[in-house]
C-alpha cells in the first residue's frame, strides 16, 4: 500500500477534529490496513471484517475529541476497533458457544521460536481457524496484550475461563503448526 | 535480557501487519460521517477568496498592461444585427484593414439578387462606370502632382487596369483639379453610393427577408477586390476601384496623400478561453493534461485621417494543449494547482466589423470574414482553483501567463503586440487515475 512518507499525526488529528475530509482520508489511508488486519484476526468472514472496519473508523472520527493525546494514538484506535468487533460479535451471538475448559495442559515455550518462521498471512489463517470463543480470547490476551481479568470483563466471562480458553486455543494453534511442519 | 515469549513474538509479528482493504470502504465511511460544519467555514472562504484573488489578479495585470477595454457603443453599432440601424444608415464608403483583406479570398460570384433584378444591376453598373470615368482622371492628376504620395502598388495596378481614360502627363498646374471639381466629384460619388444603398434595400424588400441587410463598399490598398457578405447569404462582389477611388478622392479633397492606414489607437480585450481537458494522474499530485481549448480574441482598432474608422476584430481559435499540473493543496472538494505546458492553436473563424465616419456624419458599416493562416504556438505557466464534483470531474478557473511565438500573421492582436500575454481560462477536467 502506498504510504504518505511524512505522516504528521498531530496535524492530521487536528484536521480531523475540524471535520476536514482530506485529513480524515489521510488518517484512514494511514491506518486502514492495520485496522483491517485487526478485524480479520477476529473473524474468518471478510464481509464481517469490512463492516467492523467501517464502523470502527466512524467511531474514531466521531469520538476523536475524546482522545487525550497522552498515550499512543494507534493504541487508542485499536481499542476502539476491538470494542467495535466485540459489539458486532455479540450481535451475531458468535461468543455464545464459548465454554470453559477445565483441563489445563502445560504449555511449552518451544513454540515461540516457530512464530519467527511462519509468515503473517499463514499465521492469520491459523488464528481464523480457531473456534470463535477461543479465537477471541487468544487475540485479546496474546496479541492485544489484555490481562485475563480484562479479557473476562470484555467477554463477560470469568478470569479463569479466559485463562483456560487461552490455553486451549494455544494448544490448538501449536498442534496445527506441527501438522504444517513448523 | 528480556525473554521473548510466545505472546511477545506474536505481538511483534502482528504489530505492523496490514491486510489490503476493500476499495469501497472509504466511500461508505465518508457517506456516514457528519457534514463538514467546521470545515465549511474554511472551505467557502477559500473558494471566495480564491475567486476574488483571481479577479483582482486579472484586473491588476490588465490595468498594468493598459489593454482592457469594454465594448463601446460604436463597436456594438458595427454589428449588423439591427435592421433599424441598417435602414437608417446613409450612403456608405469604407476601407477594410489592408492586413486583414490579404486574408480574404477574392471570390467572384455574382449576386443572385442582382441576377434577378437586371434593371437594378444595370443601374448599379452605370453608377460605377460614372464613378470610374469621372473620378479617376481627377485622382490621377492629383497623384502625379503629389510628391509625397505613397500609393500602394496594387492600387496603381488597379488604376491601370480599370481606367478607361489613358493617362496623360499633367505637369501643367492649370490642369490640376480645382477644389470645386473635387467637391463636386465627392458629392456625386456619395449620391451614387446612396443610390446603391437604396437599390440594395429595395432588393431586400423584394426578397421579403426579415433579416437585416449588411452591405458596403470595401476599399483596400492591397487587394483588387474585397468581399462583403450580406445577411441573406449572398456574396456580392464590390469592385475595389470604386471604393478605392472614393477614399483616394476624399484624401485628395483634404490635400493629404493617400497612405496605407495604420491604427492610431488599439485596444485589446482580455482573451477568454474555455477548455475541455483530460488528465492522467502520474502521482498523487502530478498530472499530465491535454484536451481542446477554445479562445476568443477581440480588439478594437481606430484609424484617423481623412476620415475616421473604427474596427472591431473578433478571432476564434481552437487549440490542443499539453500541460503538466501540480496540485498545491486540497480542502475537501476545492483544490489549488499550478501548471505549465505548450499549445498549438488554429484560427478557425473571425470577422471584422468596421464603421467609417465621414464628414457630415455620414457613416459606413462593413462586416468581413477573416482567417489567420498557420499554427499559433505558445508556452504557458499558470495557477488555478478547482472544484471537484467527484473523483474524476473538476471545474476550474485558470489564470495564466502565456508566451506566444510569432506565427508571421499580419493580424493586429494582443498576442502579436504583447507576446507575453495574460489568459483567463474556464475548464472542465476529466481525471484518469
Amino acid at each position: 500500500m502506498l504510504r504518505v512518507s511524512s505522516f504528521d499525526e498531530k496535524k492530521i488529528i487536528a484536521g480531523c477534529l475540524k471535520g476536514d475530509r482530506r485529513s480524515q482520508r489521510e488518517l484512514y489511508d494511514h491506518f486502514s490496513g492495520k485496522m483491517y488486519a485487526v478485524c480479520m484476526r477476529y473473524t474468518s468472514d471478510p464481509e464481517f471484517a469490512r463492516d467492523c472496519l467501517q464502523d470502527g473508523f466512524i467511531k474514531v472520527f466521531v469520538n476523536l475529541d475524546k482522545y487525550q493525546g497522552t498515550g499512543s494514538f494507534e493504541g487508542w484506535m485499536r481499542r476502539i476497533f476491538v470494542n467495535t468487533i466485540f459489539e458486532e460479535l455479540r450481535k451475531n451471538d458468535v461468543l455464545k458457544n464459548s465454554s470453559d475448559v477445565h483441563e489445563v495442559i502445560g504449555l511449552s515455550e518451544d513454540s515461540a521460536s516457530v512464530i519467527d518462521k511462519i509468515a503473517e498471512d499463514d499465521l492469520l489463517k491459523l488464528i481464523q481457524e480457531l473456534p470463535p470463543g477461543y479465537r477471541a480470547v487468544f487475540n485479546l490476551f496474546a496479541i492485544e496484550g489484555y490481562s485475563h481479568k480484562e479479557v473476562g470483563e470484555i467477554l463477560d466471562i470469568t478470569e479463569s475461563t479466559s485463562r483456560s480458553q487461552y490455553v486451549r486455543a494455544r494448544q490448538m494453534l501449536q498442534t496445527r503448526l506441527k501438522e504444517l511442519g513448523y | 535480557m528480556k525473554k521473548e515469549t510466545f505472546e511477545s513474538k506474536l505481538q511483534d509479528k502482528f504489530r505492523n501487519y496490514e491486510v489490503p482493504v476493500p476499495s469501497d470502504v472509504w466511500s461508505s465511511i465518508e457517506s456516514s460521517l457528519p457534514t463538514q460544519k467546521k470545515s465549511r467555514r474554511l472551505v467557502f472562504p477559500i473558494k471566495y477568496w480564491g475567486v476574488a484573488a483571481s479577479v483582482l489578479l486579472v484586473a491588476a495585470f490588465t490595468l498594468w498592461q493598459g489593454s482592457f477595454f469594454f465594448r463601446s457603443d460604436l463597436a456594438d453599432q458595427s454589428i449588423r444585427q439591427n435592421p433599424s440601424i441598417a435602414q437608417s444608415e446613409p450612403a456608405n464608403v469604407s476601407e477594410t484593414q489592408s492586413a486583414s483583406s490579404k486574408e480574404i479570398a477574392p471570390i467572384i460570384k455574382p449576386s443572385s439578387v442582382v441576377a434577378e433584378n437586371r434593371s437594378i444591376a444595370q443601374r448599379k453598373s452605370e453608377i460605377r462606370k460614372v464613378a470610374v470615368e469621372e473620378i479617376n482622371p481627377i485622382i490621377a492628376t492629383a497623384e502625379e502632382l503629389d510628391d509625397t504620395r505613397s500609393l500602394n502598388e496594387p492600387v496603381n495596378q488597379e488604376k491601370q487596369s480599370i481606367d478607361s481614360t489613358p493617362d496623360q502627363p499633367m505637369t501643367d498646374p492649370k490642369s490640376m483639379p480645382t477644389q470645386e471639381e473635387i467637391a463636386a466629384a465627392q458629392q456625386k460619388f456619395l449620391a451614387d453610393a446612396q443610390e446603391l444603398k437604396a437599390i440594395e434595400r429595395q432588393i431586400v424588400k423584394q426578397k421579403n427577408s426579415r433579416r437585416p441587410l449588411s452591405i458596403g463598399l470595401l476599399a483596400d490598398g492591397s487587394s483588387s477586390a474585397s468581399v462583403s457578405k450580406n445577411s441573406f447569404g449572398d456574396i456580392t462582389l464590390m469592385r475595389a476601384p470604386d471604393a478605392v477611388n472614393a477614399v483616394r478622392m476624399l484624401s485628395l479633397a483634404n490635400m493629404t496623400p493617400y497612405q496605407k492606414p495604420t491604427p492610431t489607437k488599439i485596444n485589446h480585450a482580455i482573451p477568454l478561453s474555455v477548455g475541455l481537458s483530460v488528465q492522467k494522474a502520474l502521482t498523487t499530485r502530478w498530472s499530465l493534461e491535454s484536451g481542446v481549448v477554445y479562445s476568443y480574441l477581440m480588439s478594437k482598432l481606430e484609424y484617423s485621417g481623412a476620415y475616421n474608422r473604427e474596427e472591431v476584430q473578433r478571432l476564434h481559435y481552437v487549440g490542443i494543449p499539453l500541460n503538466v499540473e501540480f496540485e498545491l493543496f486540497r480542502r475537501g472538494s476545492f483544490s489549488a494547482f499550478t501548471k505549465g505546458g505548450v499549445m498549438g492553436e488554429v484560427n478557425v473563424a473571425g470577422n471584422i466589423s468596421e464603421k467609417s465616419i465621414f464628414s457630415g456624419d455620414q457613416t459606413l458599416d462593413v462586416e468581413s470574414s477573416v482567417r489567420e493562416k498557420g499554427i499559433q504556438w505558445s508556452a504557458m505557466l499558470g495557477v488555478g482553483v478547482g472544484y471537484s464534483i467527484n473523483d474524476k470531474v473538476r471545474f476550474s478557473l485558470e489564470p495564466s501567463a502565456t508566451y506566444y511565438l510569432d506565427n508571421g500573421s499580419s493580424f493586429i492582436t494582443i498576442r502579436k503586440e504583447k507576446p507575453l500575454n495574460f489568459n483567463f481560462k474556464l475548464a472542465a477536467v476529466y481525471r484518469f487515475k
